[in-house]
């Protein structure tokens, strides 16, 4: 009976030395199996931000967490959210207060492979754009450090941040995660890709394949810049979109360069039927608006891209080209609330 | 009969003295004194002044413009920090952040003995600090996102960050309600300056040498480069690029030694 006391009192004893970790600290962090559509490459990661099933978790209860704003009222979901293919309605967000952000907010699908981040390309990293709306006044409007004090010790952040990243809650490992989430939405399953990457020609309809082949015609060429897998070049140019950008210059912004007056970064084409309103500014409430504003030209700014041709469609030709763009929504892409 | 009573009570004893011993944190080693170079300790003292005077904050001063001023809050960033001698140079300090709000500040260093001729820094944090990632420093860091210094749309920090207000009614006793804030930033805004004390600055192993940074706040707003005018020049957070620039060049003019 005494040596059974004594067993276990050991236990008790060597049961206080352990580091609790959550109920599923001891199951092992394994690499996060991104499944990639066809013709889809495996974006790059940071060295120090690999993909992997706890650091996904974590940036997914993170990036669907309201207390990452001041008065606990917006998550990342609340301007990007899942149903708008993590976009807005809205054509400039409103932050905390209600107050309104400087741009729309664009979709996240392929983040993953973009190397500059903001319309204006502002951001070298994922993980450091994940501190501006947190930081900034007419976003989030909080601190990432406060953010990471309040959460550290409640699950599953406390759980899982030791797993992915073995560091409590901080604002390295709350950048790192968002960022990794991020980079797990992937948009490349629509009807379009499995036309174009899988040889089904009955993915198409009659009119969007028409709508497909005016696009990529030379006379429209939409994809001098809206090329590639994600149909767009992920470059910055100045569509002429007005005469004076002095409410947002845009790329200028960055570079300090004349010539990047009213320049913004390509925005992708994939889910573009599910993310009105469009332009940097959500000008232009529906595609219909934004096939227009093309096919006039734009307004004659210095900067304009020599990429911008008028051209004329009749109605039908135009029904088909906003065929095609819906046929690029893509619902497997949605990933839903937790 | 008593030696069984005692061997699983003597089992448990040690059993405990196990456990606690796994518990047990080392007490960190002390430093090995004697192996390290000689060192003497760098001591600056940084004071903000208006018109010669040590600087009171949300205090009405006229600025060069006879603009009633105040001033509400002065940081900034020093990095790069050397000893010079021509061309030889001994390294200070990486990056040092400066918050003025409660008046003069001291920092010390630890610097090789030697004699110097002056102090070299750069005002602001060069390209490779600049858009380094906030996140990834300690709470206690001067680059950490904690002390907000940091552009997050640029990711890029703040190099001098100046506001208060203004009032171009020098006959006025209203309250102040206009603001003026002037924050200066990007690659463009880095300036390395050369502040050079009458005498040389000689840090002998195992003392401490004095040197005292005034910085004359009232300069701020005028210098050979030029006027600030706060009525038509008083917002910049990244745009507005020529008055970031015209406020660097006054601001680093604004310095001296002794």
């Amino acid at each position: 009976m005494r040596t059974a006391l004594h067993i276990v009192l050991l236990a008790v004893l060597l049961a206080g030395c352990r580091k609790d970790e959550g109920p599923d600290a001891d199951e092992p962090n394994v690499p996060f199996a991104l499944q990639l559509p066809p013709g889809a490459t495996m974006p790059t990661t940071p060295s120090d931000n690999p993909l992997t099933d706890a650091s996904v978790r974590l940036g997914k209860a993170l990036f669907f967490d309201t207390r990452l704003s001041r008065d606990g009222s917006l998550s990342c979901a609340s301007c990007h959210h899942p149903d708008k293919a993590f976009s807005d309605t809205l054509a400039l967000s409103l932050g905390v207060d209600g107050l309104p952000g400087l741009r729309n907010a664009p979709t996240l699908g392929n983040v993953a492979y973009h190397n500059a981040f903001f319309r204006d390309g502002g951001v070298p990293t994922l993980e450091m754009q994940v501190l501006a709306p947190i930081h900034d006044q007419v976003e989030m409007d909080h601190n990432v450090t406060i953010v990471a004090t309040s959460l550290r010790d409640q699950e599953p952040y406390k759980t899982l941040s030791m797993k992915a990243y073995g560091r409590m809650l901080d604002p390295f490992v709350i950048t790192r995660a968002i960022a990794s989430y991020e980079r797990t939405l992937i948009s490349g399953w629509s009807r379009f890709d499995r036309y174009l990457y899988q040889s089904d020609a009955a993915a198409l309809t009659d009119a969007e394949v028409r709508g497909w082949q005016l696009f990529s015609s030379a006379e429209l060429n939409c994809t001098a810049c809206h090329g590639g897998y994600d149909l767009s070049d992920h470059d910055f140019h100045n569509v002429g979109q007005y005469l004076d950008y002095a409410d947002d210059p845009g790329r200028e912004r960055i570079t300090l360069q004349p010539d990047d007056v009213g320049k913004f970064k390509t925005p992708t084409l994939r889910n573009i039927a599910r993310t009105a309103p469009y332009m940097h500014d959500g000008a232009f409430a529906t595609l219909d608006g934004v096939i227009d504003h093309f096919a006039e030209g734009g307004q004659p700014h210095p900067n304009r891209s020599p990429e911008m041709v008028n051209f004329v469609l009749t109605p039908d030709q135009k029904a088909d080209l906003l065929a095609f763009l819906s046929a690029l929504n893509d619902d497997r892409s949605l990933d839903q609330v937790p | 009969m008593r030696s069984q009573n005692l061997l699983p009570r003597l089992v448990l004893v040690v059993a405990v003295l196990i456990s606690f011993v796994g518990c047990r944190v080392d007490p960190p080693i002390p430093p090995t004194e004697g192996t390290g170079p000689p060192t003497g300790t760098l001591r600056l003292t940084m004071i903000p002044e208006w018109e010669g005077e040590p600087l009171q904050f949300y205090t009405e001063y006229r600025n060069v413009s006879d603009y009633r001023t105040t001033v509400e809050v002065l940081k900034m960033y020093w990095s790069d920090v050397r000893l010079i001698d021509g061309l030889e140079s001994t390294p200070v300090s990486t990056v040092e952040l400066f918050n003025l709000q409660s008046g003069p500040l001291i920092r010390e260093w630890k610097v090789a003995p030697g004699s110097w001729t002056g102090l070299r820094t750069g005002l602001g944090v060069p390209e490779v600090l600049n858009h380094s990632n906030p996140a990834d420093y300690d709470a206690n860091h001067p680059m950490s996102i904690n002390n907000s210094m940091h552009w997050g749309w640029a990711a890029g920090y703040i190099f001098v960050m100046f506001d208060g207000r203004y009032d171009p009614d020098p006959a006025s006793t209203a309250p102040f309600v206009t603001a003026y804030s002037i924050h200066t930033g990007m690659d463009t805004c880095y300036t390395e300056m050369d502040l050079l004390p009458v005498l040389p600055i000689t840090v002998a192993k195992d003392s401490i040498t004095n040197v005292i940074v005034h910085v004359a706040v009232d300069a701020f707003f005028h210098s050979n480069f030029g006027t600030i005018d706060l009525a038509t020049e008083n917002w910049s957070h990244g745009t507005n690029f020529p008055l970031a620039l015209k406020f660097t060049h006054n601001v680093v003019q604004s310095f001296s030694i002794e």
